[in-house]
């Protein structure tokens, strides 16, 4: 099925919006906090849709660079007032737009149209399968100096270590974080190794499913001759594409995020924290751990259990938690013009909470957060964390 | 009709010089975007209405320039906010330059001790009434649109809010306003030498209100301050169920007879109690289903909740309980969603206007019939939300893409209005008379206002750039024309 004919089936749908015309997507969409135009918020990418199947669109490169804006945090599915419970009955009037977007991404990317920065993402993974270009000699190198780790043979559990961690300098920080965790939690700690490829999250989110399958068919491949059952994952990223994502559905693997695995830890007194902390932490929620796979009370579990930490909420908080901006590919391919990066205006909420620290559990926010603190220079008043991070400090 | 220039290369580069590129939309996928609001349109017409250029300017002093430029070269300008109107009233039906307010959204002044807010024409009430919460303030003006709407908007269009029994609707929040003229000045008006003052009686005190829902057409809003109000340390909300409508519109006169002091009432009738079983299978088979809420200190709210509730018993009505009253679907955007997936694809309609408490029962019935002999889905009738002559809604769907129906749903519109006007009423109280009705209707609510309206227009705006196709307005200009 063409992503053409695929977006058809979304014509009632589409309609509806357009006819309900709420605009309830507006204010807190991370796209239209950078842009502030009617295009960029789920009624204007759903109006525009359906003027692309009325031929009043036609597909470019300026329409290519625009969706980019889309996080695909899905916000704006869950403040839409059409989609209740009741929305899923026949005909499917659910407004799920980063499902759209995907779709149309898709259309433009057949038809020859993505911005350059989106292309040489998407040639990175061709090439070295990870979206920041580096070599995959190089995926292991964060866990140079480190103490040996058990041997894989022991276990059937596998740590997927996200691109973002393994090749990023600040996020390579928390994964180094987590193996201490791990460790003194009595828990196996066996990354799938160097030969691991990228999850496919960022191409299905930029329209290039074939790559995504092709990816997953490696990594599925990989765990299969290690006779791995259970992965853990450390980003939210991976964790939905492993655990929903249709290209991964034939593997039938347990999936779990780390901060489940660390709050169940803490339940059965596995993992200790005795060190007193004293951080007013605000945990910032992010779009694929909250919206897209309801874990909420997880890490805020864990954050609790250190003692002397103080937890805040933020004015944005859980189901409606606001989007750091860094997903679907847009932690490589932001660009200004923005009025304001929705990183930035995070970091202020969270100041306003009350909170030094700003905590995360996804390598995507964790850069775009720290980098966020550094461009409004705030470093001394705020610090971005993984709840990783933090765990190993109380240990 | 008055010729208008088209935008051409040449003044879209005037433009750039003002507001800069990344503040100037061209592009096909950006213009579909601004081509409707919240009102129905046919569907084969639903991209007709298409800006030529898309403007955002960041300050009063950009908005200035654009109008002084447009005005210059005859070119048409539509301001918007966040085009959640229910008349069409921002989209440029002559093309033109579309001004997009909403990146002048700064809160300029919270002004906690003389409780008011001055804040720039494109912020969202939600955002602005968020930032008032975390002081312990709250924005009076709440409409179903709340997070969505602008203050800019709300104004332009005398937007009315659910609140209003308590707080009334923004035309009495404003207290001043910053206006560009059509000829491009920048002017304040009302307020005192602060702006801050509710009344001042120097001058023509209602000059004001030539820019509170008159759609843009006599100016653009650039500022505005508003009167804000402490948050209410205590809110009781009440579902009650009435044995019938006329019993519950009743009660309702009575209750405000005795001066019970609601932020909110609403009444619904059988048809909007269907409507809510359809959604909740075990919402109670009642006749009619009242709900109100009371907002302020503690024991204020105390006992008026007890002598409001004590006033219902005394019409045999019950109270049916939180549960019943989260899957009351009466008013507000947020109902459509279920309006939307009860009925299928399509626009839920609240066609209203404003009658006595006393009338509403047998109107709702002539409303029902109506909606019978054209056979279309009949949502529910409300009223409710003011002391007088409340707002009596019916709620109705169209089928935007039913072409065939198309003539039906505007006889419907039409025939209902006629009943508002025949009780005495108004043809809208809230939403305003849309591009589909207001011809017909403005003449005979407006008698010979209307020609006095005509004039100012003229005066203000002597190339009829600012929105024109509204109201009628434009046959001013052919008199004048056919005076020259």
């Amino acid at each position: 099925m063409t992503p053409m004919s695929e977006l058809q089936k979304f014509r009632d749908a589409l309609y509806t919006c357009s006819a309900c015309s709420c605009g309830f997507c507006r204010e807190d969409c991370p796209m239209f906090r950078t842009a502030m135009k009617d295009s960029a918020h789920s009624r204007g990418l759903t109006s525009l849709m359906l003027a692309f199947l009325e031929g009043k669109v036609k597909p470019s490169g300026g329409l290519a660079k625009h969706l980019n804006l889309c996080s695909t945090c899905r916000w704006c599915t869950e403040r839409c007032p059409i989609n209740v419970e009741y929305a899923t009955r026949p005909p499917n009037l659910l407004i799920d737009t980063p499902k759209l977007v995907e779709l149309l991404r898709s259309e433009l990317l057949e038809n020859g149209f993505a911005p350059p920065k989106v292309r040489d993402l998407l040639l990175n993974i061709k090439r070295v399968y990870n979206p920041w270009g580096s070599a995959p000699d190089h995926r292991m190198e964060w866990a140079k100096g480190l103490p040996t780790e058990p041997s894989a043979e022991s276990t059937s559990q596998r740590i997927f270590v996200c691109c973002a961690y393994s090749y990023d300098q600040r996020a390579r920080e928390a994964v180094r974080a987590a193996t201490t965790v791990f460790q003194k939690a009595r828990l196996a700690f066996v990354p799938i190794g160097s030969e691991q490829w990228c999850c496919g999250d960022m191409c299905q989110r930029l329209g290039e499913k074939a790559l995504s399958e092709s990816l997953a068919e490696h990594n599925i491949q990989l765990l299969e001759n290690a006779k791995a059952r259970d992965v853990v994952c450390l980003s939210p990223h991976c964790y939905h594409t492993i655990k929903n994502g249709p290209q991964y559905r034939s593997a039938k693997l347990n999936v779990e995020h780390y901060t489940r695995t660390l709050a169940h830890a803490i339940d059965e007194g596995r993992l200790k924290l005795y060190k007193q902390m004293k951080n007013k932490v605000a945990f910032h929620d992010p779009c694929y751990l909250g919206r897209y796979n309801s874990v909420y009370d997880e890490p805020r579990k864990v954050l609790e259990s250190i003692q002397g930490l103080k937890l805040v909420e933020m004015y944005r908080n859980r189901k409606m938690s606001f989007c750091c901006g860094g997903g679907s590919g847009r932690i490589l391919t932001e660009e200004p013009p923005y009025v304001e990066r929705a990183a930035e205006e995070r970091v202020k909420e969270a100041l306003e909470a009350g909170a030094d620290t700003i905590a995360t559990a996804c390598p995507l926010c964790l850069i775009q957060l720290t980098s966020a603190t550094k461009s409004l220079g705030l470093e001394r008043q705020l610090v971005a964390k993984d709840v990783v991070e933090l765990v190993s400090e109380a240990l | 009709m008055t010729e208008y220039k088209k935008v051409d290369q040449e003044v879209i580069a005037k433009i750039i010089q003002i507001v800069g590129r990344d503040n100037v939309l061209s592009e096909d996928y950006e213009l579909v975007t601004y081509t409707r609001d919240h009102q129905w349109v046919k569907y084969t017409d639903l991209f007709a209405c298409k800006p030529e250029v898309v403007v955002l300017p960041e300050k009063p002093s950009q908005v200035a320039d654009i109008v002084q430029l447009a005005n210059r070269e005859r070119i048409p300008v539509v301001p918007c906010g966040a085009r959640s109107g229910m008349t069409g009233n921002c989209v440029p039906i002559r093309g033109g330059i579309q001004v997009d307010m909403k990146k002048m959204n700064k809160i300029v002044e919270i002004d906690e001790e003389n409780l008011v807010a001055v804040v720039q024409a494109g912020i969202a009430l939600y955002r602005l009434d968020s930032e008032l919460r975390k002081r312990r303030f709250i924005c009076g003006h709440r409409p179903g649109s709340q997070p969505t709407a602008t203050v800019g908007g709300s104004i332009s269009t005398s937007g009315w809010s659910e609140y209003r029994m308590k707080y009334g609707d923004i035309r009495e929040q404003v207290t001043s306003l910053k206006v560009v003229l059509p000829t491009g000045e920048l002017i304040k008006l009302g307020g005192g030498a602060s702006g801050k003052v509710e009344k001042t009686s120097v001058g023509y005190p209602g000059l004001k209100h030539l820019f509170i829902g008159t759609w843009g057409t006599l100016g653009i809003v650039t500022e505005a301050t508003i009167r804000i109000f402490p948050k209410p340390e205590y809110a009781y909300s009440a579902t009650i169920a009435f044995e019938s409508f006329e019993g519950a519109c009743e009660a309702t006169t009575k209750m405000l007879l005795a001066d019970i002091p609601f932020s909110y009432l609403l009444v619904g009738n059988r048809s909007s109690v269907e409507f809510s079983r359809r959604v909740s299978p075990t919402y109670p088979d009642v006749d009619s289903i009242m709900t109100f809420t009371l907002e302020g200190k503690r024991e204020i709210v105390e006992a008026s909740k007890n002598v409001a509730l004590r006033m219902c018993a005394e019409f045999g009505a019950k109270d049916v309980g939180k549960e019943v009253g989260d899957a009351t679907f009466l008013a507000g955007y947020d109902a459509w969603g279920p309006w939307v997936t009860a009925y299928g694809p399509g626009y839920p309609l609240d066609e209203e206007g404003a009658v006595p408490y006393k009338r509403a029962p047998a109107v709702a019935k002539e409303f029902e019939a109506i909606l019978r002999k054209y056979r279309v889905d009949n949502i529910g009738i409300v009223v409710g939300l003011a002391r007088q002559y409340p707002i009596l809604g019916c709620f109705w769907r169209v089928d935007e893409r039913n072409t065939q129906k198309w003539e039906d749903y505007k006889r419907v519109s039409k025939e209902i209005a006629e009943i508002y006007l025949r009780e005495g009423g108004t043809v809208s109280m809230a939403h305003g008379l849309g591009t589909r009705r207001e011809e017909e209707f403005l003449q005979v609510e407006l008698a010979n206002s209307y020609d006095l309206m005509k004039k100012i227009k003229v005066m203000l705006d002597p190339n009829n750039i600012m929105n024109p196709g509204r109201w009628g307005l434009d046959t001013a200009y052919d008199r004048k024309e056919a005076r020259n």
